[in-house]
């Protein structure tokens, strides 16, 4: 057991100079704190999940409330709160509930309790409203409160899931439960790095990459939801969901300094290449609808202009910056305008980002900035070449940005 | 027709036929209950909470507590909601204590600060 000093996070200890650049929250120094691994979930946990999934199966068809009632109980084999809890929890997710009525409920409500104000007898009450519906009194009964949570009825999902993935699943739950009390993330990540540059891209999350890429090692500093102030739900729900996306990589670290427990005081927690976490499918790895939309936008608003997609990363120091779109006017040979679409941000943050375009020259350079994306206080800066956007970016502002010069 | 818990409202709903008004209702259709209510369509709602703050329905004029846990400023609230004074009006308390428990000692605290105007309590 490693001694820890309670400690707030104002007077937690900062990285060295190389944190300069980075988002609020990544300056924090993982090293200074004591190291965590969650306790996953293994073959040697296997058995009990089978007992679980085996439970959630004995109740498809059956009312929620029934399985909630069941898993109040102990499941009949050892298992640890926190990993049951953990497991419950993606089942929950996977295990939908519909309403099984032969006649809508809020109609069955409206109907027969309307009926039974001037019935004489709750029969003649159901008998009546049941004719009105075209359903036996019985099955009106049963639709009265078909809708309530509790009584929704248990939903198997369209592939079922083995005890293995399951695990994996459960894990990756764990883990967002710290990375949502995460003050900064470092990730340290070899091999298809573009490709998870372009999933924290397309999360939005306020990221600094260093690093090679022709090397195809990079380091991504992201903040944590702790060192903001607002939406803090939602982005801690897009930094994790990053972590499936990692397998991706040949080999990766991530360390990301966390307050989980206010007696405690933080502590850093290290995923490794290996570690039993659920890889995410390499499907729509390259897409977002927002780029889309732009592109198709700026292509119709803009003919005389081509767009490609996904220019090369440009060093800036210690830096990386990976644009979205290179737009250059069709039949000019000088240097391409890159844009880049940023989603959270704070002052700071950008602030920080323009500075850093300023020290390489790069004159031209747009940053879109999603305007209902700013967890934290402060107003956006003023610069001649940031285009402010809800929902989608306005090829007209863009223009307005790069054809005067 | 005021419970103390959901499960019981909808309980009193099943038996009763009684629309019942709580938070998994969802809002479009408590706000048409309660017009219907208003409007004498429906005679009667159950509820656990819901009805205790954020609303006045003037026409009410018999409450039943059921079971109630709630402490004295909450029983102010839904009683006094509902019951709302009114020319003529004339209304009616009832509260339902099952004797030798602590249901009885839970009635005396809440009531003990509720002394409406011009009604007996």
């Amino acid at each position: 057991m490693i001694a820890n000093t309670p400690m707030s996070p104002r007077t937690l200890p900062a990285a060295g100079p190389g944190a300069a650049c980075s988002p609020v929250g990544t300056e924090l120094h993982a090293a200074s704190y004591p190291q965590v691994t969650p306790a996953f979930l293994t073959e040697r946990d296997y058995p009990w999940l089978r007992a679980l999934l085996d439970e959630y199966d004995r109740f498809v068809g059956r009312p929620t409330a029934e399985l909630r009632a069941r898993l109040a109980a102990p499941l009949g084999m050892p298992c640890e709160t926190g990993k049951l809890r953990a497991a419950v929890g993606v089942l929950d997710r996977l295990w939908r509930s519909g309403i099984g009525a032969p006649v809508d409920p809020r109609t069955a409500r409206a109907r027969l309790f309307a009926c039974a104000t001037s019935a004489s007898s709750r029969e003649a009450a159901l008998a009546a409203a049941g004719a009105a519906l075209g359903v036996s009194a019985e099955a009106l009964e049963h639709a009265l409160f078909a809708d309530l949570p509790g009584e929704r009825l248990l939903r198997a999902p369209a592939e079922p899931i083995g005890p293995a993935e399951l695990a994996l699943r459960a894990n990756l739950r764990m883990i967002g439960r710290w990375l949502e009390r995460a003050h900064g993330v470092v990730i340290r990540a070899c091999g298809n790095t573009r490709a998870l540059v372009r999933q924290a891209k397309l999360r939005r999350l306020l990221c600094v990459v260093h690093g090679d890429p022709s090397a195809e090692e990079v380091e991504l500093h992201v903040s944590g939801p702790f060192a903001l102030f607002r939406q803090t739900g939602i982005y801690g729900h897009a930094l994790t969901s990053l972590v499936p996306r990692l397998a991706w990589c040949r080999s990766f670290t991530l360390q990301a300094v966390c307050s989980v427990d206010r007696l405690q005081g933080p502590r850093t927690l290290v995923l490794r290449s290996g570690d039993p976490i659920f890889p995410a499918e390499e499907g729509r790895r390259f897409d977002s609808r927002l780029e889309e939309r732009f592109a198709r936008d700026f292509g119709r608003a803009a003919p005389g202009w081509e767009i490609v997609r996904e220019p090369r990363p440009i060093s800036v120091g210690a830096a990386l910056i990976f644009p979205d779109f290179g737009l250059r006017r069709r039949g000019d040979s000088g240097p391409w305008w890159l844009l880049e679409i940023v989603g959270f941000w704070t002052r700071e943050y950008l602030e920080r980002k323009l500075a850093l375009l300023r020290a390489a020259n790069l004159e031209r350079f747009v940053l879109c900035i999603d305007e209902e994306r700013n967890p934290a206080d402060g107003e956006l800066p003023l610069a001649a070449s940031v285009v402010r956007f809800r929902r989608k970016i306005d090829p007209a502002a863009v223009l307005r940005v790069i054809e005067p010069r | 027709m005021f419970t103390a818990d959901n499960r019981t409202a909808y309980a009193v709903a099943r038996r009763h036929l009684l629309m019942p008004i709580t938070c998994d209702i969802g809002r479009a259709e408590r706000d048409a209950a309660l017009d219907a209510f208003r409007s004498g369509q429906l005679r009667a709602l159950v509820s656990s909470r819901v009805l205790n703050e954020g609303l006045d329905v003037p026409d009410a004029d018999v409450a039943i507590v059921l079971g109630g846990t709630q402490g004295e400023r909450e029983h102010v609230q839904r009683v006094g909601r509902l019951l709302r004074p009114a020319p003529g009006k004339h209304a009616l308390i009832y509260e339902l204590i099952a004797s030798g428990t602590i249901e009885v000692r839970q009635a005396a605290r809440r009531r003990r600060g509720f002394r409406p105007k011009g009604m007996a309590a």
